[in-house]
């Protein structure tokens, strides 16, 4: 029967399943409106922090010496202003990871609009593929739209574009971000797919984001500081700040950014080392780190719905 | 309704083979649609579903008769792999969707009994959602969405969002997305519940319309009149337990042998001597007498000319002879103890509306006639 379909592979499931949520995030408007609430704000502080420390950071070109650096020499100064409110604010963009996570699979279940769904020819597995992909997205169009812009704005405010290598390294600085989010979004999509209510969801998500990961990245920090002899090489220090997906997305920028080089040339990091604490940390690993909860919280969600019984 | 064009583009299929509760070996008859092998369902203490044992075949319309809380939406939810049943075995065309064999349901639509769209999609958006999760080619899934939209008649609103529809053009675009994928076997759960009379009504033309047309129809009701409208064979399924497992035909012969048939006749000049021919021809099990009403119980069909013979015979004039069926009413009342009793049915068996009219008033002739 040529008019019967032909079921649907693993991908193509997926697929259509993301495809479907996009379509609902731009009807329902969230994608606008959230995504105009992150561009509009992270353009604010971009420009607040162009024109405020413009000129205090200025003062510091001719310490820096293009070959010791990541940050070459004459975009140091912008550099720094791309990246400072993504930095200051990795822990809010986090939030945006949840926003696309928390309901996926709880609301389809509380509108009655799952069966539909998994009364056709699409696996369960099939189907959280395709929930997660909706979610990444949705977060990496108003990522990209969020950097694109926020770059685009410092070009224009300190005069100049930067050269190639700095535009690379500030997306693949975004890059660790974003990998950040997908974490988060993945484990909001594992809440999603065992509690009842969308509330609960949610709920469940923030207190973990914000009790588990914070208390525990801070709770090493202070750990650390009341210790005089735990180094920031202390395994047990590391294992905590490691845990907070947000601190392992800034090992990345860390590194992209090269701090440590900028803080040795005497320019006064001030916000932006207390913005990144996760100074010591493997950048390597700090990805792997990031890849490495997605696999868990994905395949958690996959184990979930491959044996609930949506009653 | 308004006749729809010709979306069935399937063969039409015999509709042959009978319903038995049998432990057949699975995959030994092709043309076992469904098959569920001691199917037992729990949701904590509740027995929902107990030792089912069930066959559809192919070209069968067949009803699935209980009241609330039989468990006939569990059974649904079952066969189509959304719940997991507690021990036991379902089968779609041979196929296992508890273990891998989901493909099968490209072959199957689903009418479910409670089921929610996205408000902010249109319809045409949601019909396209399904026609590519049944894996439908972009022109098929056209073709397809324009006829059936034009079938149900939503034609005109496939650009509104679905969050206005009523509750009767909901229904209708969840019938349409079950014929997306020309299914060899459609499953509806209730499909006319909560619908005016005017929307009830064109449903069940629509089921009429497609069981005509051959295809395998499952169709789960607790109205009792509209199962015996449509289908061609009934299980009755009250609290978890398969009562009664048979063609339509079969239950009702049965039923009136273990009950009798009514006759009720009406004469202008009622007496004895009438009545005593009645009650002296054969056949005549029972006999009350009401005014000019007379009421034979007669345990064979056939005798209802003997018996209006008799009557005539004994100078009675008659002015009306009525010859009550055996509704499936009656036998739902007979098997499931007037569905009454604990875990008895929430909602009264009958929904408000035209049907009501008709089913009640059988009822209550029936109730008189008994008393
Ligand atoms: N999700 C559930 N949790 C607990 N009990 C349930 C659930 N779904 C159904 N039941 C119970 O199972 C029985 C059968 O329900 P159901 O299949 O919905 O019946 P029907 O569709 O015939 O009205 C009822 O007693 C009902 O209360
Ligand atoms: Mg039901």
């Amino acid at each position: 029967m040529s008019t019967q379909g032909r079921g649907l592979g693993f991908w193509d499931g997926a697929w259509q399943i993301a495809r479907k949520d996009t379509l609902v995030h731009l009807r329902t408007r969230r994608l606008l409106i959230i995504g105009g609430f992150y561009v509009i704000s992270f353009l604010g502080l971009a420009l607040l922090f162009a024109v405020f420390f413009r000129e205090f950071f200025s003062g510091f070109y001719d310490r820096l010496s293009g070959e010791a650096f990541y940050i070459s020499k004459a975009n140091a100064v912008m550099a720094i202003y791309l990246f400072m409110p993504l930095i200051g604010a990795s822990s809010l963009l986090q939030l945006l990871g949840i926003i696309f996570g928390y309901d996926a699979v709880v609301r389809e279940h509380e509108d009655k609009s799952l069966f539909l769904i998994l009364s056709k020819p699409v696996s369960r597995e099939s189907f959280i593929a395709g929930k997660f992909l909706g979610s990444i997205l949705s977060i990496g169009a108003i990522f990209i739209v969020l950097g694109a812009a926020t770059y685009l704005l410092v070009a224009l405010v300190v005069g100049e574009m930067p050269s190639p290598g700095d535009a690379i390294r500030y997306f693949l600085g975004l890059g660790f971000i974003l990998m950040g989010l997908f974490a988060l979004s993945a484990m909001a999509l594992f809440f999603s797919s065992w509690v009842k209510t969308t509330g609960m969801s949610l709920t469940v998500s923030l207190l973990v984001w914000i009790l588990v990961l914070f208390a525990i990245s801070t709770g090493g920090d202070i750990y650390r500081g009341v210790n005089e002899e735990v180094g920031a090489d202390d395994p047990v220090y590391l294992l905590t700040q490691y845990i907070n997906p947000t601190i392992a997305a800034k090992s990345g920028m860390h590194f992209i950014l090269n701090l440590d080089a900028l803080a040795e040339a005497g320019v006064p990091l001030g916000a932006i080392a207390l913005a990144s604490s996760g100074i010591n940390l493997d950048p390597l690993v700090g990805f792997l780190w990031l890849v490495a909860w997605v696999v868990v919280f994905l395949g958690g969600t996959i184990v979930v719905v491959r044996n609930r019984n949506f009653e | 309704m308004a006749r729809g064009p010709d979306v069935f583009m399937a063969m039409p299929r015999a509709g042959q083979g009978g319903v038995t509760a049998v432990h057949a070996p699975r995959g030994s008859d092709p043309s076992v649609v469904i098959e569920t092998l001691r199917l037992n369902k729990f949701y904590g203490k509740v027995h929902a579903l107990r030792d089912l044992d069930l066959q559809v075949h192919e070209g069968d319309v067949f009803g699935f008769l209980g009241p609330n809380g039989a468990g006939k939406t569990t059974f649904t939810k079952i066969l189509l792999g959304f719940v997991k049943p507690t021990t036991g075995w379902s089968y779609l065309f041979g196929q296992d969707v508890h273990a891998g064999g989901r493909q099968v349901l490209s072959r199957v639509g689903i009418v479910p009994d409670q089921f929610g769209f996205y408000p902010n999609l249109t319809g045409r958006a949601h019909l396209d959602f399904y026609g590519r999760l049944y894996g439908l080619a972009a022109r098929d899934r056209e073709s397809r969405i324009e006829e059936l939209t034009k079938l149900v008649r939503l034609e005109h609103r496939m650009e509104t969002k679905v969050g206005g529809y009523s509750h009767g053009m909901r229904q209708r675009l969840v019938i349409a997305h079950a014929l997306l994928n020309d299914p060899d076997l459609i499953i509806f759960d209730e499909p006319t519940t909560g619908l005016d009379p005017k929307g009830a009504y064109e449903v069940r033309q629509l089921l009429r319309q497609l069981a005509s047309r051959g295809v395998t129809t499952f169709l789960s009701s607790h109205i009792l009149f509209e199962v015996e409208e449509i289908c061609t064979k009934v299980a009755i399924l009250n609290r978890g337990v398969l009562l009664k497992l048979a063609t339509v035909r079969e239950l009702k012969k049965e039923f009136s042998a273990v009950s009798g048939e009514q006759l009720e006749i009406v004469v202008d000049n009622p007496g004895t001597r009438i009545l005593d021919a009645v009650r002296g021809t054969k056949g005549v099990v029972d006999l009350k007498a009401e005014a000019q009403r007379l009421t034979a119980t007669i345990d064979d069909p056939d005798q209802v000319p003997k018996v209006v013979e008799a009557v005539v015979g004994a100078g009675g004039r008659i002015r009306r002879v009525v010859e009550r069926q055996v509704s499936l009413e009656d036998l739902f009342l007979h098997y499931t103890d007037d569905g009454l009793g604990p875990g008895a049915p929430q909602k009264p068996v009958v929904p408000p509306g035209v049907h009501q009219a008709a089913s009640t008033t059988r009822a209550s002739r029936w109730k008189e006639g008994k008393r």
